[in-house]
């Protein structure tokens, strides 16, 4: 409906005086001038409207060929492209025109209590916000159109970067052990020792560009719920780092009958890497302690992990959860930077908050919850 | 190289990873009849004996096919899908042999018929062991179709 141009209004109605009392109305109107057509019959309407050039429908529920709800549903999901603003009788239940309203309808009329000028206003406003309607869903689907775009030009990213990055690193390892084994009698121990050590890094960038693609895989796919053990599934992760490394003597503390509600895969990753994490990082401590416990706080489960050992400077707390920021160098306690990104991408996705208190060399304390936290709560 | 009696057929564009591979085949003595073929368009005239190759034997034809997937000109996955489609080929295994560990790429190989999915590990121990592993168990211990 251009502006100027007159409304053109099919109107459903087989009550002879209504047609007159409604139709007066709203052929009086100039801006924009209505133009009405008469119909007394659902199929008549639906004819008519098969030729096209209607702006907007007004319709009473209860016709001869077609009674209620029936008549208004019949008419949207044939031209759901037209807005429809219903009539009821004034002795029936006002219930049915709420329903047509929240299946699709514009709006809906009591007969008896249409007063005025309103009739008019209300089909102008109903041609008006589904025009609205009909713009901004053609705005979504556009945005939605180029983040689907986006999210494939990223997967195909992420391809070319899992095959392409690999191919020279093992190219790196391959030669180097092909010059060990072939030459490595005309090698004395330092050179064997550079050649090692570039296999070793090559084998470390492997190992980044993975934890990268396991970092960008968290974006998509679901995210499943159940019950997980996670008592169960620390004290797993636990032992194989004991028995990685037999000599250490730590003392472990783990709550019993610890659950969670969440993707059992996920899940069992935050805990390796902090569980991995503080035991990494209580390395140079002997005696070290680490423990894994959840709190109750305004009814809602606080998990945490607290060690003993290296700990961080709280000023770069904000920090520790940046992929590729590490507060540690590498000779001291190796990593690639990319875990706790990771942690926080995986609590992220399941609706929770992380964070982290520590001080040098007073140890860490990792917290996290799977559900919203009021963020003022926070804080152990 | 010769070009008549051929036991496997590797197909890889990457010149270092073809001599990677090649290197691990010798180490088991799998190393003298295998043909390189640098892309996937290569690949499919040597199966076929057509183009290049058409004064080749079909019979000749390779007993086990190693595949990269990101070739040049036609890459792996429709080499594969070539092969199993055609009645003279499908029988000849092939093991996909990629960096890809993308499960999309796994599911196809092995919706099309692939034998085996191998991914390429860095760890040139580990890759080694898996050549030589792989061609050992195509080679001989598994009993062909006649």
């Amino acid at each position: 409906m251009a502006e100027g141009t007159s409304l053109k209004l099919l109107f459903l109605e087989d009550d002879p005086e209504a047609v007159t009392l409604f139709r007066e109305r709203l052929i009086q109107e100039k801006n924009p001038p209505f133009e009405v057509q008469c119909v007394q019959t659902l199929q008549g309407g639906l004819d008519l409207l098969e030729k096209g050039g209607f702006d907007a429908i007004l319709t009473d529920l209860n016709l001869v060929d077609s009674k209620g709800f029936e008549t208004f549903q019949k008419l949207h999901d044939r031209f759901p492209g037209i807005p429809i603003v219903v009539l009821t009788g004034s002795y029936e239940d006002e219930s049915i025109g709420i329903r047509a309203v929240q299946l699709g309808a514009q709006d809906y009329l009591v007969k008896g209590e249409i007063e005025g000028k309103i009739l008019p206003r209300v089909i102008r406003y109903a041609v008006e916000r589904h025009r609205f309607r009909e713009e901004l869903e053609l705005r979504v689907a556009e945005r939605t159109t180029q983040l689907e775009d986006l999210n494939k030009e990223l997967e195909r990213f992420t391809y070319s970067v899992s095959h392409d990055l690999r191919t020279p690193l093992r190219s790196m390892t391959g030669f180097s052990e092909a010059l060990l084994e072939d030459y490595g009698s005309r090698l004395d121990a330092q050179g064997k020792d550079y050649l090692q050590r570039l296999s070793a890094e090559s084998q470390r960038m492997d190992k980044l560009i993975n934890d990268l693609l396991n970092l960008s895989r968290l974006n998509r796919g679901e995210i499943r719920r159940e019950r997980v053990n996670l008592s169960a599934a620390a004290r797993e992760i636990v032992g194989r780092l004991k028995e990685m490394q037999p000599d250490r003597r730590v003392s472990l503390f783990i709550s019993d009958g610890i659950t969670a509600h969440g993707d059992p895969t996920l899940l069992r990753l935050v805990l390796e890497n902090l569980l991995g994490n503080a035991w990494k990082f209580t390395g140079k401590r002997p005696g070290a302690k680490i423990v894994f416990g959840a709190t109750r706080q305004e009814g809602k489960t606080i998990y945490f992990v607290r060690d003993d050992g290296a700990g961080f400077d709280p000023a770069y707390s904000g920090k520790l959860f940046t992929a590729f920021q590490r507060l540690h160098n590498e000779a001291e306690f190796p990593g690639t930077g990319i875990g706790l990104a990771t942690v926080q991408r995986i609590i992220r996705r399941h609706g929770g908050l992380i964070w982290a208190e520590g001080k040098v060399g007073k140890g860490a304390t990792f917290y996290f919850t799977l559900e919203a936290m009021d963020s003022n709560s926070k804080g152990g | 190289m010769e070009t008549g009696l051929v036991d496997i057929l590797l197909v890889e564009d990457n010149q270092n990873d073809a001599e990677l591979t090649l290197r691990a085949l010798k180490k088991v003595n799998l190393g003298e009849r295998v043909f390189v073929a640098r892309d996937g368009a290569e690949a499919l005239e040597f199966l076929f004996a057509s183009g290049a190759y058409s004064d080749r034997g079909a019979v000749a034809g390779p007993r086990l096919v190693l595949l990269d997937l990101k070739l040049p000109k036609v890459d792996g996955l429709e080499v594969l899908r070539r092969i199993k489609g055609n009645e003279a080929t499908r029988i000849i295994p092939v093991v996909i042999l990629t960096s890809s560990k993308e499960q999309r790429d796994i599911s196809e190989a092995y919706r099309l018929g692939a034998n085996s999915y191998i991914a390429k590990e860095v760890d040139f121990n580990k890759f080694s062991r898996a050549i030589a592993e792989l061609g050992l168990y195509w080679l001989f211990l598994n009993q062909p179709a006649r």
